[in-house]
């Protein structure tokens, strides 16, 4: 089965998007850190003789201004494709990203239950599952598990609530059944309520 | 500082730039620098043929990019599991500083690439790693410490020991704790039987255990 043309125009745009996103942060982040760098240094090369003080300062400026540029683009990269799934697969790359979340996540993935012509698929479907669909800040605590079906994968993504949010938890669903969609899979909501947020990725065998 | 370590030493980066600069720092500091190799394959020839006592290496290098440089190094430490290992990493996330310390924690080390201008950080790793020790990149130790988690025993902990804690994470013994905080030893070992009485810790003896004992705490 082929995607439809409404799928991969839904993956075109999602992928536009983050695209745009990516490009505003390098422009606003990195780019214009370096920017600052070479000015400050550029600056402090001239008065190096006459104003040597100063001229240390703003090299010092620099350096850390080349650290926080260095930060940025770590993140960045991580989040674009994190090198340890391409070493070690889908399993470790999850445990990798609970260690960066806002909150707390458990992992449970055995090994070997993801195919893996699936690890890429499924590591990108469950970052979006955890930081596209709840609001971070009515998150408590959340858990991934992933289980072969006799159709292929079933990924539960739970997230507790912490109660501060008013009414049931908010669920941004669109961008991740689009791209759920566009692997001939679908999202089903299990439970949404102001303490819980369930939500199965019922993925298809690879071709 | 001493300038005559008699340390010997094997570097493994791809970056001619920062390769150079690693090389140059390590000579200044009193190093013997045995080679420098950019490639993942000849390095781990190279560290089964030299036998040095520290390799100071990228994770990520050619053939694969990927984790090739940190594989290489675990596969040479098979046979000479006395060799001294420091990697310097770009990733901030913890998982192959545990990873490197889970495999043995005897003489292993994680720096960020950027911590090698911090000369006395860099001296101190490459020292506490070729005598056996711990030496894990505090801004990675930070990280993990201060991740969110679950309500649990790890909320009752007081600052003075979960600063304890993060430098019990980074491999220093008691002593250095006790220097580095300006407090005395037995007020040290007072805060690590309370810290372990309330996480729940195994008495890990031996430093390196120890390591290994907190980091599988704190990446739960």
């Amino acid at each position: 089965m082929k995607e439809s043309p409404r799928d991969r125009l839904g993956k075109q745009q999602n992928d536009n998007q983050w695209r745009l996103d990516l490009a505003r942060r390098l422009h606003d982040g990195a780019q214009q850190q370096l920017v600052d760098i070479i000015i400050n240094l550029r600056r402090a090369d001239q008065m190096w003789t006459e104003r040597p003080e100063e001229s240390r300062q703003l090299v010092e400026l620099a350096a850390a201004e080349a650290q926080r540029a260095l930060e940025g683009l770590r993140e960045l990269a991580s989040e674009v494709y994190p090198i340890i799934l391409a070493s070690r697969g889908v399993g470790p790359a999850l445990h990798s990203l609970a260690l960066q979340l806002p909150f707390p996540l458990e992992v449970d993935v055995p090994a070997n239950v993801v195919p893996p012509e699936l690890d890429e698929t499924v590591y990108f479907l469950c970052y979006h599952a955890l930081i596209d669909v709840p609001s971070h800040e009515e998150v408590a605590s959340s858990r991934l598990a992933i289980v072969s079906t006799g159709s292929g994968l079933a990924i539960d993504a739970s997230f507790e609530g912490n109660g501060e949010g008013s009414g049931p938890m908010r669920a941004s669903l669109d961008s991740l059944s689009e791209r759920v969609a566009a692997k001939r899979g679908r999202v089903e909501l299990t439970a949404q309520s102001d303490r819980n947020l369930d939500l199965v990725l019922h993925i298809p065998p690879a071709d | 500082m001493s300038r005559v370590s008699g340390i010997r030493v094997v570097v493994g980066e791809d970056q001619p730039i920062f390769r150079d600069g690693l090389v140059h720092i390590l000579r200044e500091e009193g190093f013997e620098v045995l080679g420098a190799w950019g490639n993942a394959s000849e390095l781990l020839a190279q560290l089964l043929a030299l036998a040095p006592d520290v390799v100071i290496s990228d994770i990520q290098m050619p053939p694969g990019r990927t984790d090739d440089g940190l594989k290489a190094v675990l596969e040479a430490r098979r046979s000479h599991p006395e060799i001294g290992v420091l990697m310097l990493s770009q990733y901030l996330d913890a998982s192959y500083a545990i990873e490197l310390v889970a495999d043995n924690a005897r003489g292993v080390g994680y720096l960020l690439k950027e911590k090698v201008a911090e000369i006395a950080v860099l001296v101190d790793a490459v020292n506490r790693v070729a005598s056996g020790g711990t030496a894990l990149d505090p801004d990675v130790v930070e990280a993990l410490v201060r991740r969110p988690r679950k309500p649990g025993p790890f909320d009752s902990l007081t600052r003075r020991e979960r600063s304890v804690l993060e430098l019990i994470a980074q491999g220093l013994s008691n002593a250095s704790i006790a220097q580095k905080l300006e407090i005395t030893t037995g007020a040290v070992e007072r805060h690590v039987a309370h810290i372990y009485a309330k996480l729940g810790l195994r008495d890990g003896r031996g430093d390196h255990r120890r390591v290994l004992a907190v980091l599988e705490y704190l990446k739960q």
